[in-house]
């Protein structure tokens, strides 16, 4: 196993190689890279500054790729990219001028804090959710699970979050909720477990949005699962043992469903970390999501360019796990 | 003193839910196994023989099945009106039970000695120790070399054949006084069929029990069955001592399997069929259900056979029948067939030609 572990990530390697071939190659085709550009809304700064700004931004980009007015050839950036990364150096951000790390570093926490809350809510109702489903399947509480789960699945979280801010967090209407951000401005006044009630308050929309849509999938692949190995020959054979049908349920059952769960899991870390660009934009939350989406917008390459990579990195970090997981869980998986 | 039935099914009917009805697959099942004994029930697929077999655990997937009348007594209680909890201990414990596809019948993701271990902390009160050591010693009673070694294993790791000694390994931990073996041998290959069934009948009297032995394999029959039951459309058929039913088949299915066994002393010919095939259960004949493929009944014995299902009835000791054609049928009466006897070594032979 062991041997196994060490032998797939010495693979990522070459993977994780080719992933910034495609990473670089794709943002340079990118148009707009030596132009005037960005977006600045009209009114939050005068015409003449945002002229300024933009025309800063630009010369900020055509020195990461000119050198005394000539192009760097493409080989010779890609080669000094990787050996920045490989010194740990990300670059520095062309908007916020600042370490594109520190900037992640700064994002990152915000954003797996709300983004973790809300998978483990999601996992919390459909698990249960698919499970009671699949016991109960065709009679009243799967099919209104079914449904209610598909409605929320189809509401777009767009809508959802502006009305949520326009209802819940709305002096007019019932005021609940804080509409923005992920503290009061006091906190240096509260005790810890003030502090804590204070940020659970705040994100409780944001995790709310972020929540309600996963729940179909999940629940859907959890009933399919279960009910499966349900009508499994060895569920038979241990009913046929005088296992109570809740000991079935849970130990034959489960265990044999548990697969497509972790798989589920594997396939959402990756997204944990982009956040979502739309609920982070709604609710004001400086995150991971948001930052992306600032990146893009102001054309600020080493920031788009980190962003890629690091999503690349996790996703094959969140690979190597659910293999490994899936050999803890199903014995019939060898990879020796 | 007359032996009692150690079992007794006794009218039993089960329906399935269709799309529109609901559909018979067994009507009116009865019969007896004694205790030490042998039953085979014999029939092709679909007349109701694995239903059967699974009804005495209750073990049919209610909804869509539905068990609509009869009792099934063992040990003088009626396993149908049993709580669950109660009919929880008979299964796996008094009455045990192994399957048709040894392959998909193990848990893949727990390892045999668990799966073992299992069954015995539901059926016994052992310290961890001893009840591992008699796991190990089930391994090694159904012919299973170092035991201690195969119980860490998983099912994925050994074949066919030791997954099916796994099996009959768990059903006899907890000393069952039945064993339902539904098809046990229908998915291995032919020598491990034969081993299979030497270690059933080995372990059968080691362990004083009775089988209930479900197959379409005439041959394992003739040389493992004390009594046999014809299954035809739901229905028992033909009822009868292995030697008996061989010797003197009565019903015109029963003499139809028996034609099709293939002969060892007569070759190049082609093998024997049943013209016709088996009624579906939505649209049972009215009359005799094997009615429309029967070559027996002629003329004006015809239409009595057309408007009237015969039920079986015990036309002498060691033999009941349904059929009109049989000689003595019109005087029978029905009566609970079961037989307290046992076979000798000698295969039951006759009209069929596999013992040839």
């Amino acid at each position: 196993m062991l041997s196994y572990i060490i032998r797939r990530i010495l693979l990522m390697f070459p993977t994780l190689i080719g992933m910034t071939f495609i990473i670089f190659a794709v943002i340079r085709m990118a148009p707009g890279l030596t132009t005037a550009g960005g977006s600045f809304a009209p009114g939050m700064l005068g015409a003449h500054q945002a002229q300024l700004a933009q025309q800063h931004f630009m010369e900020r980009r055509l020195h990461l790729v000119t050198r005394n007015g000539k192009p760097i050839p493409l080989v010779v950036q890609y080669v000094q990219w990787i050996n920045r990364i490989i010194h740990g150096d990300l670059g520095t951000s062309i908007k916020f001028s600042e370490p594109v790390t520190k900037l992640v570093l700064q994002r990152l926490p915000v954003t797996l804090v709300i983004n973790v809350i809300s998978l483990i809510i999601i996992y919390l109702v459909a698990v249960p959710g698919g499970v009671l489903a699949a016991i109960y399947r065709g009679r009243f509480v799967d099919r209104a699970f079914g449904i209610s789960s598909l409605v929320l699945y189809s509401l777009p979280v767009i809508w959802v979050g502006s009305m949520a801010i326009g209802f819940l967090a709305n002096p007019a209407y019932l005021n609940w909720f804080p509409s923005a951000g992920l503290h009061a401005t006091n906190t240096s006044h509260m005790s810890y477990f003030q502090y804590v009630f204070d940020y659970a308050w705040h994100i409780t929309l944001p995790v709310i949005c972020l929540s309600y849509g996963g729940f179909a999938y999940l629940a859907k692949q959890v009933r399919g699962s279960y009910l499966e190995n349900m009508f499994m020959d060895f569920t038979r054979t241990a009913k046929a043992k005088g296992l109570p049908p809740s000991a079935v349920l849970l130990r034959h059952v489960t265990q044999n469903s548990m697969l497509p769960m972790i798989t589920i899991v594997g396939m959402t870390v990756p997204g944990l970390l982009g956040g979502s660009v739309i609920v982070e934009k709604i609710f004001s939350i400086q995150g991971m999501g948001r930052l992306m989406y600032q990146a893009t917008y102001a054309r600020d390459l080493p920031v788009i360019q980190s962003m890629a990579l690091v999503s690349a990195a996790i996703t094959l970090a969140s690979y190597l796990l659910v293999d490994i997981a899936y050999h803890a869980i199903d014995p019939r998986v060898n990879y020796d | 003193m007359p032996e009692t039935p150690l079992l007794s099914v006794q009218n039993l009917q089960i329906s399935f839910r269709g799309e529109d009805a609901l559909v018979p697959a067994v009507d009116g099942v009865s019969f007896s196994i004694y205790p030490r004994q042998t039953l085979a029930i014999v029939g092709e697929s679909g007349c109701g023989k694995s239903v059967t077999a699974m009804s005495i655990l209750r073990l049919i997937p209610t909804p869509p099945g539905k068990i609509i009348a009869g009792e099934i007594i063992f040990n003088g209680q009626d396993l149908l009106k049993l709580p669950e909890k109660a009919m929880r201990r008979v299964r796996g414990g008094q009455i045990a039970m192994i399957f048709q596809e040894p392959m998909t019948s193990l848990n893949p993701v727990m390892t045999i000695g668990d799966q073992i271990l299992e069954a015995i902390f539901l059926h016994q009160r052992l310290p961890a120790r001893q009840a591992v050591k008699l796991a190990a010693e089930s391994l090694r009673q159904v012919g299973i070399a170092d035991p201690e070694r195969r119980l860490g294993e998983y099912p994925h790791q050994i074949s066919g054949g030791m997954k099916q000694r796994v099996m009959i390994a768990m059903a006899l931990a907890c000393h069952p006084q039945i064993l339902i073996a539904d098809e046990p041998t229908t998915a291995l290959d032919v020598t491990i069929q034969a081993q299979i069934l030497e270690l059933l009948s080995t372990l059968k009297t080691k362990n004083n029990m009775s089988v209930l032995l479900i197959t379409h394999d005439l041959g394992v029959v003739a040389e493992n069955a004390d009594v046999v039951a014809i299954m035809y459309a739901g229905r028992i058929v033909e009822f009868a001592d292995v030697y008996e039913l061989y010797a003197n088949p009565l019903h015109p299915y029963t003499r139809g399997l028996l034609a099709c066994v293939p002969r060892l002393s007569q070759t190049n010919q082609r093998l024997t069929t049943i013209p016709g095939m088996v009624p579906n259960a939505r649209n049972w004949p009215t009359g005799c259900r094997f009615e429309p493929r029967c070559t027996d009944c002629k003329d004006e014995a015809r239409t009595q056979c057309l408007s009237h299902l015969p039920i079986l009835r015990q036309i002498n000791e060691r033999h009941w029948v349904a059929t009109f054609s049989a000689p003595g049928y019109a005087d029978a009466k029905f009566t609970l067939p079961g037989l307290p006897v046992r076979r000798n070594k000698t295969p039951a032979t006759g009209r069929m030609g596999a013992t040839d």
